[in-house]
């Protein structure tokens, strides 16, 4: 048992559990401040729930050997062009959120496969120009935003023309996912149960995936790319495969992620949206080479509850001025920071 | 031919960005006095902040997105000389005595980490700048107000005790070190073209007596070409006035000719030959036993003060600045503007950065008014520039791998 323990304390790593220990402390911290618990409780998991699937898209890439998805706009952007058409042809409530995604999905996948022939050609600098593909994909999609031909005047700025920067999902498909089959626990405590099943149905999905032919195809590709080729594994193929995948998530966890959030944010917006969910698979206990699904869960959690826990703490000892971000920034950048710093001692 | 194809197949970024430019430059259909002069004084702002980035190109750590950290050196420099209240010069200087040694520190910190990540440079520079951004808000928002009280109407938000959002130098620091001396354009014209033909008569005559007759007859054309073309700014009408109506800082100008030689004789020294020869292969220098992390940490520290020296210089001449967002884009920019000029994350040189600013900076100035004049609506050019900073490192970085990976399949 002991000998257990110790072995699950070491899987875990001593990042982690500084983390961890933090998380714990940041909560102690609030019951001995007076803070509301039970609402923060409830935000926590509303946050972790909703961004896991936008985490869980780093998975496929990390798998077949791109390494962390850096271009992860280029999902969002498609999931934000889904939402847009689909309040644009006027649907709501549920049907609005499905049609999102089925609009969003064939846009990610041609992206997708095209960014993943991009990074085929220059294998070994990855990082770096996903990262400057993402950047120019939101650029080039504000233009878009501007020029769309839209009629819903929900959408469209009452004078000028162009896509509002903030389209609100009020009476739309706002939280749908979230007040499904919600259940409240006292007067804070909600339990978003449709949020949670969504998360652990797409969980599935890729749980399945991985197990299937194709992915196991795809993990040798991205493990031992040259023992692949050998063995007659087209690895170019299954990393386009793992780019397409991790697009088409980024998309569906965009349309996701908005409906709980209560917008549509478009033009700059999605710009660095790929280094929190980076961080929070990173500190989950992902490497460049090796993510399952279960840092993804962990990472997210612990992520999204430091945020979460983390500001009314701060608020408190120090009132007044906006920390929110400081620390958004700060954690998400630093934890990338320690890992890429980390991988590089190995090399 | 085989040759003019490799030429143009080498620079493909720069001539298509030449395209680009002259396409916008006839689209928004502006004077040309209007453009030169725009296009000269972001040339004078910028220029230090993108030299800045070539020792690291040479010392093998690519393209340092660092240099915001210098940047903020900078900025958080001012702040200290507003509060203390020196003014004009004075203050100048002591933002420049203020802001190298807090770079230095900065740069050593950054080189420590660029050594943990070896390979991994550009994109822990990136996350770097991310990080310091946050660290840099922490400072100036929460620290100041919160830790240090500080009374000061002009730079404080008087409800959190925060650093304001704007701070302007118009009442202390504006121009100070372009003031100092400013002459027409065509004057400097007049010298500068002067200069060049001295230097190319004395090198012609030199070829003569090495008789290498090929280069002296290629030089001689050079100098008529110069002839020609300072002659066509006197005769072209419109030429001629953008050219007379054009003012240079010339102290602004002689201090980045100052880091341009700075550099160029740092690469002539055993330094310079250090930092070569890791850009290299590492594992080479190493047994040849240079101690490749110490080059690498100065070669950070360098190239992070001269982003300190540059973001100041830049303000000083833009005469206010937004203390959360000024220094964000400086990476950014500076460095599309050197792989416009045709460098690498392996190769650069300062010619290359000049040619960059003026190319960059000419659609930054045209892309507007020809979203305008195009589409009827300037935020597409707006946008559109927005784009082409972020596409050009993209498109060069890509081409860059690409060309790497193909010659080792050959």
């Amino acid at each position: 048992m002991k000998m257990k323990l110790q072995k699950g304390l070491n899987n875990l790593g001593s990042a982690r559990l500084i983390i961890i220990g933090f998380v714990i402390t940041l909560m102690i911290l609030i019951l001995g401040l007076g803070l509301q618990m039970e609402m923060l409780l409830s935000q926590a998991l509303t946050r972790i729930v909703m961004n896991g699937i936008l985490v869980l898209a780093m998975v496929p890439s990390i798998l077949c050997g791109v390494g962390v998805n850096y271009g992860l706009p280029l999902g969002i952007v498609c999931g934000l062009l889904g939402g847009v058409f689909s309040l644009e042809w006027g649907f709501t409530g549920m049907t609005g959120l499905l049609v999102a995604m089925l609009i969003s999905i064939p846009p990610a996948v041609l992206f997708g496969w095209l960014y993943g022939m991009l990074l085929n050609r220059v294998k070994g600098s990855e990082g770096m120009i996903a990262t400057y593909v993402g950047f120019s994909i939101v650029a080039l999609m504000c233009i878009v935003w501007l020029a769309l031909p839209l009629t819903n005047g929900d959408l469209l700025w009452p004078q000028g023309d162009g896509l509002r920067s903030l389209v609100v999902l009020s009476g739309k498909y706002e939280k749908v996912l979230d007040d499904l089959w919600s259940i409240h626990i006292g007067t804070d405590l909600v339990i978003p149960t449709g949020l949670l099943l969504c998360f652990g149905f797409v969980c599935l999905l890729v749980f399945l995936f991985l197990r299937s032919k194709a992915g196991v195809m795809m993990k040798a590709a991205g493990a031992n790319p040259g023992f692949a080729e050998a063995t007659g594994i087209c690895v170019d193929r299954y990393r386009i495969l793992g780019i397409i995948l991790s697009t088409v998530l980024g998309a569906v966890g965009m349309i996701v992620y908005s409906q709980s959030y209560g917008f549509y944010q478009f033009y700059n917006a999605p710009l660095k949206m790929a280094f929190p969910a980076v961080a929070a698979i990173l500190i989950g206990g992902a490497s460049n080479h090796n993510a399952k699904i279960f840092h993804v869960v962990l990472g997210t959690i612990l992520y999204q509850s430091l945020l979460t826990f983390s500001l009314p703490v701060v608020n408190s000892l120090m009132p007044g001025g906006d920390v929110s971000e400081i620390v958004r920034i700060t954690v998400s950048n630093g934890i990338i920071l320690y890992a890429l710093t980390k991988e590089g001692g190995k090399a | 031919m085989r040759r003019i194809r490799e030429i143009l197949t080498e620079n493909i970024v720069t001539a298509l960005f030449v395209v680009l430019c002259l396409f916008a430059y006839i689209a928004s259909k502006q004077q040309f006095s209007f453009v030169l002069s725009e296009v000269m004084s972001r040339l004078m702002r910028n220029c230090v902040l993108v030299l800045s980035l070539i020792i690291p190109v040479i010392a093998g750590l690519g393209l340092n997105f660092g240099i915001i950290l210098g940047a903020m050196a900078a900025q958080i420099s001012i702040i200290v000389v507003l509060f203390c209240n020196l003014q004009g010069m004075l203050g100048m200087i002591t933002c420049f005595l203020l802001a190298t040694p807090l770079s230095v520190l900065l740069g050593i910190g950054m080189g420590v980490l660029f050594n943990k990540a070896k390979g991994q440079e550009m994109i822990t520079g990136l996350i770097m700048g991310f990080f310091a951004n946050g660290v840099y808000q922490f400072l100036l928002l929460i620290v100041v107000g919160k830790v240090i009280h500080i009374e000061n109407a002009d730079l404080i938000i008087p409800e959190t005790g925060g650093v304001k959002d704007t701070i302007l130098l118009s009442a202390s620091m504006q121009s100070v070190i372009d003031k100092l001396w400013k002459v027409s354009f065509d004057r400097v014209l007049m010298v500068m073209a002067a200069c060049g033909l001295i230097w190319l008569l004395y090198q012609m005559v030199q070829a003569f007596r090495n008789g290498d007759k090929y280069r002296a007859y290629w030089k001689m054309c050079c100098g008529i070409l110069l002839v020609g073309c300072y002659g066509v700014t006197l005769v072209q009408p419109s030429i001629r006035f953008a050219v007379e109506y054009c003012d240079v800082p010339v102290v602004s100008m002689l201090l980045w000719m100052g880091v341009y030689l700075l550099i160029r004789f740092l690469s002539k020294t055993k330094l310079g030959q250090d930092f070569r020869a890791i850009g290299q292969d590492m594992g080479v220098a190493n047994s040849a036993g240079i101690s490749v992390d110490r080059a690498r940490i100065t070669a950070t520290i360098i190239s992070t003060v001269l982003a300190s020296w540059g973001q100041l210089i830049s303000l000083q001449n833009l005469g206010s600045f937004s203390t959360y967002s000024s220094h964000e884009q400086v990476s950014t920019f500076a460095i599309a503007a050197l792989l416009v000029g045709g460098a690498s994350a392996k190769k650069a040189t300062a010619r290359q950065a000049i040619l960059g600013i003026i190319l960059f900076h000419t659609l930054f100035v045209v892309a507007p008014m020809a979203g305008k004049n195009l589409l009827n609506n300037a935020t597409y050019g707006e946008y559109f520039r927005t784009f082409v900073s972020y596409g050009v490192i993209a498109l060069a970085l890509a081409l860059h791998a690409f060309s790497k990976k193909q010659k080792r399949m050959s």
